[in-house]
């Protein structure tokens, strides 16, 4: 039985090699970065896309893995290590004058020229396509769709044509919901939901315009017409 | 809401078995046009194999039973030999062009239909399933939607004139099957039943 000075004892040898263990830890953060006894411990929430690493779904895994092994930005982790909420890539911002803008434009998972236009949503008559619809009524973001074009899921059903002529496609991917409780970097994480976003692109030519495609007509969260939840598109990784 | 059509249509597994010919017979819609061609009527309620009615002002209306998956070629041979139909535009493929006549806007509807199946068995969360496309061709055309766990067809009608013209339509798929998902019967006007299932008319705005 420990007496409690032994016990006093084994606290501190614990911590101090805990400290040894941190400074061998790639992804532990910078001696400025470190945690702080408050905001280090305690339950945290956040999302990912699975862009392909594997990220386990029914076991638990450490919150360091996530940079180590699962792709996500070291940076990202540590500031989830010391409970806060990593920062997302600000979208960029243009003046726009008509549904046609593009507002994005970026190359798919196989390299095509994919764009993103302004679009619109009118919610009285539940119409719109682009940006305005993916965001006002499925609350979803451009990164978001993104994401899912540049990272779709693994094999076949990842990116798939609706039509004969190959000019309209789907893809899919999973967003990952995960909770992690602990301290810091080595807090144990599972997912506790997933959503799986489904993007659809029309690579046809509109006639007189811009030369580009008519792009991404919509995205959603399959089996949701409304608004996927919050923090499918604050994911940490888009 | 499944992740999977109901039944795909062969080598395009994330489309409805009815996809692509919607979307061929939008291309010889659109090619027939001028001639007045009109697809009136589309009906998809096997759940199989597609009856496709068709006319031409002057002539009497002509029922065919396509192979769904024998391809546009096949289609054209099929229509052509009851009435005239021009060649498909050879950018129809891969343009996204714009109609300027309610025909032309039908033929647009159904390209819209046939392009975004995945709207039919991936977007809501109750299934739902495309029985039949109905037109005048000249006002509105009807989109017969099954309501499978409620026993009930909605029939969401379309307004043609102007369909499609500016762009801004696009994505037209899942406001029909919303559309018909959110239409509280007890205050449409009834339709004659489809398929021996009570049927609703849901007009969408214009």
């Amino acid at each position: 039985m420990l007496t409690s000075h032994k016990r006093r004892g084994v606290f501190v040898a614990t911590l101090a090699a805990t400290a040894g263990l941190l400074t061998a830890v790639p992804a532990a953060a910078s001696p400025g970065d470190g945690p702080s006894a408050r905001d280090s411990r305690g339950d945290v929430e956040f999302s990912v896309f699975d862009t392909g690493t594997k990220i386990p779904r029914d076991a638990s895994f450490k919150l360091a893995d996530l940079s180590g092994r699962y792709g996500v930005a070291k940076s990202a982790v540590e500031e989830l290590g010391a409970g806060r909420t990593p920062r997302q890539e600000a979208s960029e911002q243009r003046t726009l004058a008509g549904p046609d803008d593009i507002v994005g434009e970026w190359k798919e998972r196989d390299g095509w020229n994919t764009v993103m236009r302004r679009g619109y949503y009118d919610p009285a008559l539940d119409r719109g396509f682009g940006l305005t619809k993916v965001d006002q009524k499925h609350n979803l973001s451009l990164a978001a769709v993104k994401a899912t074009t540049k990272y779709p899921r693994p094999g076949a059903s990842g990116k798939e044509p609706l039509n004969g002529s190959s000019t309209t496609y789907n893809y899919r991917t999973e967003v990952l919901h995960i909770k992690c409780s602990g301290w810091w970097i080595f807090r144990t994480c599972r997912v506790v939901d997933v959503k799986t976003i489904r993007a659809g692109v029309d690579f046809r030519v509109p006639p007189g315009g811009d030369g580009k495609s008519k792009g991404v007509i919509t995205a959603f969260c399959e089996g949701v017409p409304g608004r996927c939840p919050d923090w499918v598109r604050n994911s940490i990784n888009i | 809401m499944s992740p999977q059509p109901r039944r795909p249509a062969p080598g395009l597994p994330a489309a409805e078995w009815w996809a692509p010919l919607l979307v061929d017979l939008a291309a010889l819609q659109r090619a027939g046009t001028r001639h007045g061609l009109c697809a009136r009527a589309v009906d998809l309620s096997s759940g199989e194999c597609a009856a496709v009615t068709v006319h031409w002002p002057g002539r009497p209306a002509v029922t065919f039973l396509p192979d769904p998956v024998a391809g546009r070629e096949a289609l054209r041979l099929l229509i052509s030999g009851a009435g005239p139909v021009d060649a498909v535009p050879a950018e129809h493929d891969t343009e996204f062009w714009a109609p300027d006549t309610p025909l032309l806007s039908h033929a647009w509807l159904l390209d819209e239909l046939g392009r975004r199946s995945d709207a039919w068995y991936a977007y809501l969360p109750e299934p739902v399933e495309l029985l039949r496309v109905d037109t005048d061709g000249h006002t509105v055309a009807d989109v017969a939607v099954a309501r499978i766990s409620r026993e009930d067809v909605v029939k969401v009608r379309v307004p043609l004139p102007g369909l499609g013209s500016d762009g801004t339509d696009a994505g037209l798929s899942y406001t029909v099957v919303e559309n018909a998902l959110r239409a509280d019967t007890a205050t449409l006007p009834r339709a004659e039943p489809v398929c021996g299932r009570p049927a609703f008319v849901s007009a969408l705005p214009a």
